[in-house]
């Protein structure tokens, strides 16, 4: 709950838009590199990993817009709001809308999975931060080119959501008649 | 051109006959015979339970051969078209260490690394 | 927002950040060169592929030292100063023990007793399951594997990439020495 009587200066707060394309950058340096440079292609996994924790964190104690409460409305409002913005109407929200919620909670789900099944990748080769622990025992046991193949998926997966996030964005930008990339790097938007 | 390749021979096989030169005064001391080109030409041919040096390096010491399991090919023996043979006295050994032991398994005695010797270095 | 909120995001993504960029930053400037020692590959390339030091875990390339005399049927046999210099060698450039990323997945799966023939871990054996079905083989004739170079041409300098494969990859051209 916000504070009583602190208005947010910004709708995203500095946190949350350097958490974006923070992790837009360590993505796709990830990405790129594949297993090529695989020192630096890790590191960046992890960083990526380490956001999105930021992120779930953040989404309970951060401002007002950056929480989970803020932009979770339940399924059935969910659809409900999918259908409306479907024809071209459903409520401007100030912060996250329900569609860009369900984007919100893909992205992190496939991050996380792509990052874990990279651990994991490292973990059967007795490196990386799972190799020492419960998880790393309970994980040697898995076939290193299925996992390979969940992080690839999720990979590639990410991606395609990446996409389908970026026409969101622009389609929701066009509706509302208002620019969500410039709101998302200065934090501003019309009340 | 080879004509040119034949001035300069007598300028390296001066090299692999003095590594051989003192090798062989070095295994005399350990032989029980003098060594003699026929005996080497005989061992080198000698074949046991399949394994022989031609194996390896063929019938003829002036051609290429190559490795029996991998098929890497071996430079010619001979000194007189590979003038590199028999110039260090470091390789001769370990060959001889791997090879007769692969061939014949034992290592070659000093009679019969000198008899080799003295019958390759003619080649 | 608030100061502990100011405080609390600025102490965690501000760590985060600095892990991320400093961490790149760092291993970006590791180079991935395959170091090559020139006695090793005179020695160990004298009959085949000198198999890069990272193919295999230092206990593989133990028990390859160990059995020099009788190497998988060949005497390999080496004197005490060979030997010593290229058991360091191995083990300074093994796999686990930093090489080139290309390397890294053969541990996976890898058993304690790893084998002592890179063609036989697990990890090899699936990333050559694809060439096996293209090659229409039932199963592995011996020793196949062993002339890496005849798909892989930059095996001598560690490079099995899957980008640098000839197109239609398999054995190319006739009695390729190993």
């Amino acid at each position: 709950m916000p504070e009583p009587g602190i208005k947010p200066e910004t709708t995203w707060d500095p946190f949350v838009r350097i958490f974006h394309w923070s992790l837009v950058g360590f993505f796709f340096l990830a990405y790129c590199l594949e297993g090529d440079r695989l020192e630096v292609h890790s590191h960046a996994g992890y960083t990526v990993a380490l956001l999105v924790v930021f992120r779930l964190v953040w989404g309970v104690v951060g401002s007002t817009h950056a929480r989970f409460g803020d932009f979770v409305v339940g399924p059935a409002a969910t659809i409900t709001y999918l259908k409306q913005l479907l024809r071209g109407g459903g409520r401007r929200y100030v912060g996250h809308d329900p569609a860009g919620a369900v984007m919100i909670w893909l992205l992190l789900a496939s991050l996380l999975i792509t990052t874990l099944s990279g651990m994991s990748l490292f973990a059967l080769e007795g490196r990386g931060p799972l190799a020492s622990t419960l998880v790393g025992s309970f994980i040697a046991s898995w076939q290193g080119a299925l996992v390979e193949d969940v992080h690839d998926f999720s990979a590639d997966f990410t991606v395609w959501l990446i996409v389908f996030h970026v026409l969101g964005v622009l389609a929701a930008s066009l509706l509302r008649r208002e620019n969500l990339i410039v709101a998302m790097l200065t934090g501003r938007k019309k009340p | 051109m080879a004509c040119f390749g034949l001035l300069v021979l007598p300028l390296v096989v001066p090299a692999a006959s003095e590594t051989t030169r003192l090798m062989l005064d070095d295994l005399a001391r350990q032989a029980e015979q003098p060594f003699t080109a026929k005996a080497g030409h005989d061992i080198w041919y000698r074949n046991v339970d399949g394994r022989s040096c031609t194996s390896c390096h063929t019938d003829s010491v002036f051609g290429e051969g190559r490795h029996e399991r991998t098929g890497k090919l071996i430079e010619p023996m001979a000194p007189s078209v590979n003038p590199q043979r028999l110039t260090e006295r470091k390789k001769i050994n370990k060959w001889f260490l791997r090879n007769c032991k692969w061939t014949f398994g034992r290592e070659c005695t000093a009679q019969e690394k000198g008899d080799i010797l003295v019958w390759l270095s003619q080649q | 927002m608030n100061n502990t909120q100011t405080l609390l995001g600025t102490l965690i993504l501000g760590s985060i950040l600095t892990f991320g960029f400093y961490g790149v930053f760092v291993n970006a400037q590791d180079s991935e060169t395959y170091v090559k020692d020139d006695l090793y590959i005179e020695e160990c390339g004298a009959c085949h592929l000198a198999y890069a030091p990272a193919l295999m875990p230092h206990q593989s390339w133990v028990g390859i030292m160990q059995g020099l005399e009788d190497h998988f049927g060949e005497n390999a046999e080496l004197d005490a100063e060979g030997s010593a210099h290229i058991s360091k060698y191995l083990a300074q450039y093994a796999l686990g023990t930093g090489g080139p990323s290309t390397m890294s997945q053969l541990a996976r799966n890898l058993p304690q007793n790893a084998p002592l023939r890179v063609t036989e871990f697990p990890a090899f054996l699936d990333a050559h399951d694809v060439v096996k079905q293209q090659l229409e083989m039932q199963e592995w004739p011996d020793g196949f594997l062993s002339p890496c170079r005849d798909c892989h041409h930059q095996a001598a300098d560690a490079r099995f990439e899957k980008e640098l494969l000839h197109p239609g990859y398999g054995p190319s051209f006739p009695s390729s020495p190993n």
